[in-house]
């Protein structure tokens, strides 16, 4: 059985794809827009956002087509069985590998900030455990999950960021629109990353299918929250340390966290809260990735189904991370990601969708095809 | 259930904090950290630990030590590498969590601090907020001084840096503010001063050390600092007193600022014009007068902008002389000119530039006297 018989609702949609970007974005969103676009970093965000539309869209029209497929079912229809196998195996390797690079990140970050004394192998697995664990209960545990932590989640971070405010500088921001018109001077492809995780949308469009018509306005809600959240963090980020000194910073949204100040309370280190809520929100996020994934090999070998597939996945993926744990090596692996996954990640579903359009490939109608 | 039970014992793995765990009177709670430069290039780390039992409230009101803390140093090639010097000292784990202040000798600041402060930023449990202070006797003797409040000296300048009402002739910086700050080629750091009273057993906490880059440049009075905070908005509480022939001696209180800082550049040199908005609250006339009329406070007004005129002038220059950007006048220079921003050339045309300053001074309140 590949495919589990249930659905998900607006709500759902929201959290999980809200959250899934969330916990990403905040390790990565404000290195790599800093980089490229300077003091200006911040406006990368409605930049890469923006540039995340065709892909979504495309993932949209495959779905309109293909109501009961994932994106792996469309491409071995629209591909064929042998070409289409082939090509999703890559896609798949390529989302396994960006999983692993992000969850070793998250793993080193956890080691530094909060359980130094801990064996990395002890924090990998934990932390691959729970997300191995939610998703191999499929996608309404995941999704309900994210529905659960998202509200508290969101108060929490939006609470710190009012508390960063006094320490930014405007001048540190100046002056807008400071960059050359061309690829590089707009953010060049890396700024597209902090959007990725809503590309794994593609794997649970047959969930979808009863909230078709809420998708589009469910997925600018989504979007609206994220920039939102992503633009203070750049904004809070660039305006209290500067676009040349977040290069030197791993992670610069916890160390802008870790300067709030709260006088008088006993509780003064606000960064640790800025940890906590990070590690919520990579958990649901590091479960999905597992999820979509085991779901997706599941299909292309046609093999057990996703549940197995989540349990051998696990073991593999721990092994990986504890020999990829140096920062250094991981940060420039996630900065090869960030350059060039957009053609796996948006790109994928745009060429499906032109050739659907083309062959004029349509689905079945009946559901868990 | 075989699946849960293997569930359950998974999640074993799940209580990773247990390597961490550390029972706090295991712990030897550093609170306030001394750096000096030693002989031989050497760097002295010297160590505030509390003594818990001294501390504790005694019911019967028995006196409490004065002086509730120990002392551990240690000398190293670099200020790290004492940490096994220091831990050979302790019986207990060295815990660097709870740092409230970091005192640092003038002597090690004039050499530079990039190099000495550096495990500050990058030790994870360092926070970030603790306070830097520049002492020109050496820090180590600092952190063992017996205040007459007979607490802990770290809490007494913490306690000092939290109360707005102090923000007149010093302000705080702390690790991460500072070693943004030396790194950063568009602003310098400053450092506040801590001197101490041994014959009233007290902190005097007065001026601030500012850095050219991260070496100490010079020492800015009180009187210099308070100008300096007036003109980038950090007062909350200056006190002003100017002599007049009128009035005889006028002091304010709770005089804050609104500045606004405009750069321009006329060919090769830069003009700062200050446009600084201030008001205070007349709380003294030696001469003992009241029924101030509009057109008293209105001269008494012209007289303490000029004062603040002339004032925040001699700063500003004093700092163009050390070469010292605590006002991160090169931010502003970057942001309105991103295409002339080049920071090899940025020190150079800030020694240089002229200075414009204009005060506009508000007498807003006059205290229970007309």
């Amino acid at each position: 059985m590949n495919q589990e018989r249930t659905s998900i609702g607006p709500w759902l949609f929201w959290s999980l794809s809200t959250i899934t970007c969330f916990g990403f974005g905040y390790i990565n969103a404000n290195i790599y827009n800093a980089e490229t676009m300077g003091a200006n970093g911040y406006l990368a965000v409605p930049l890469a956002a923006l540039c995340s539309i065709p892909g979504l869209i495309a993932i949209y029209l495959l779905m309109k087509r293909f109501p009961n497929h994932n994106i792996i079912q469309q491409s071995i229809v629209i591909l064929g069985g042998f070409l289409g196998r082939l090509v999703s195996i890559i896609y798949l390797l390529f989302l396994l590998v960006f999983f692993i690079v992000y969850s070793t990140d998250v793993a080193i970050l956890i080691h530094n900030y909060l359980l130094e004394s801990t064996p990395f192998y002890i924090i990998c697995a934990a932390d691959l455990l729970i997300a191995a664990y939610l998703g191999s209960r499929g996608i309404e545990t995941v999704s309900r999950i994210a529905s659960f932590v998202i509200l508290p989640l969101a108060t929490v971070v939006f609470l710190l960021f009012i508390l960063i405010l006094p320490e930014v500088r405007v001048d540190r921001l100046l002056p807008i629109f400071n960059f050359q018109f061309n690829f590089e001077g707009v953010g060049g492809t890396s700024i597209l990353n902090i959007f990725y995780p809503m590309g794994l949308w593609a794997f649970i469009t047959p969930y979808c299918k009863n909230i078709q018509q809420k998708i589009p306005r469910m997925t600018m809600l989504a979007f609206s929250v994220l920039i939102s959240f992503f633009l203070l963090d750049n904004i809070g980020t660039i305006g209290i340390y500067g676009h040349t000194y977040i290069s030197q910073l791993p992670y610069p949204s916890i160390e802008t966290f870790r300067t709030v100040e709260i006088s008088y309370i006993f509780i003064e280190q606000a960064g640790l809260f800025g940890v906590i809520v990070l590690l919520a929100s990579t958990i649901i996020s590091s479960g999905f990735s597992l999820y979509a994934i085991s779901l997706g090999m599941s299909q292309v070998l046609g093999l057990w189904d996703y549940k197995r597939f989540v349990w051998i996945l696990t073991p593999l993926i721990f092994i990986t991370n504890i020999h990829l744990a140096h920062p250094g090596f991981i940060k420039s692996l996630s900065h090869l990601f960030a350059k060039h996954g957009w053609m796996v990640i948006w790109g994928y579903p745009i060429l499906l969708s032109i050739l659907a359009f083309i062959f004029k490939k349509k689905g079945k109608t009946t559901h868990g095809s | 259930m075989v699946h849960k039970l293997w569930l359950f014992l998974a999640l074993i793995f799940c209580l990773s904090g247990c390597w961490d765990q550390e029972e706090v009177s295991k712990r030897a709670l550093v609170l306030a950290m001394g750096l000096d430069q030693a002989a031989e290039g050497k760097i002295k780390v010297s160590l505030q630990i509390p003594i818990v039992e001294e501390l504790l409230i005694v019911p019967s009101g028995a006196a409490v030590s004065a002086k509730p803390f120990a002392l551990v140093s240690a000398e190293g090639s670099s200020a790290f590498a004492t940490v096994p010097g220091l831990n050979a000292k302790t019986q207990t784990s060295l815990f660097f969590g709870q740092i409230q202040t970091v005192f640092i000798n003038t002597e090690l600041a004039r050499k530079g601090l990039t190099g000495p402060t550096d495990f500050l930023r990058r030790h994870p449990t360092v926070p970030p907020q603790a306070f830097l202070l520049l002492t020109e006797r050496p820090a180590h003797e600092m952190l063992e001084v017996r205040l007459i409040s007979k607490r802990i000296p770290s809490y007494s300048t913490v306690t000092f840096f939290h109360s707005n009402n102090k923000k007149d002739q010093v302000f705080p910086q702390r690790i991460w503010e500072f070693n943004r700050n030396i790194r950063s080629q568009t602003q310098d750091a400053f450092i506040p001063l801590i001197e101490y009273d041994t014959k009233e057993e007290t902190f005097i906490i007065k001026g601030l050390g500012v850095f050219d880059g991260d070496r100490l440049a010079g020492i800015l009075s009180g009187e210099e600092t308070r100008m300096v905070g007036l003109l980038t908005g950090k007062t909350r509480n200056a006190y002003l007193s100017i002599p007049t022939e009128r009035f005889g001696r006028i002091t304010f209180r709770k005089v804050t600022a609104a500045p606004r800082t405009k750069i321009e550049h006329n060919g090769h040199q830069l003009l700062f014009r200050f446009h600084v908005n201030a008001q205070g609250f007349l709380v003294e006339s030696t001469r003992g007068i009241t029924r101030f009329t509009p057109e008293d406070l209105e001269w008494i007004q012209t007289k303490t902008a000029l004062y603040l005129n002339r004032e925040i002038k001699k700063a500003v220059q004093r700092l163009q002389a050390l070469n010292s950007d605590i006002l991160a006048l090169g931010e502003k220079y970057r942001a309105h000119y991103p295409r002339k921003w080049d920071p090899a050339n940025w020190k150079l045309l800030y020694s240089e530039a002229k200075i414009e300053v204009s005060v506009k001074f508000t007498v807003t309140r006059s205290g229970t006297m007309l």
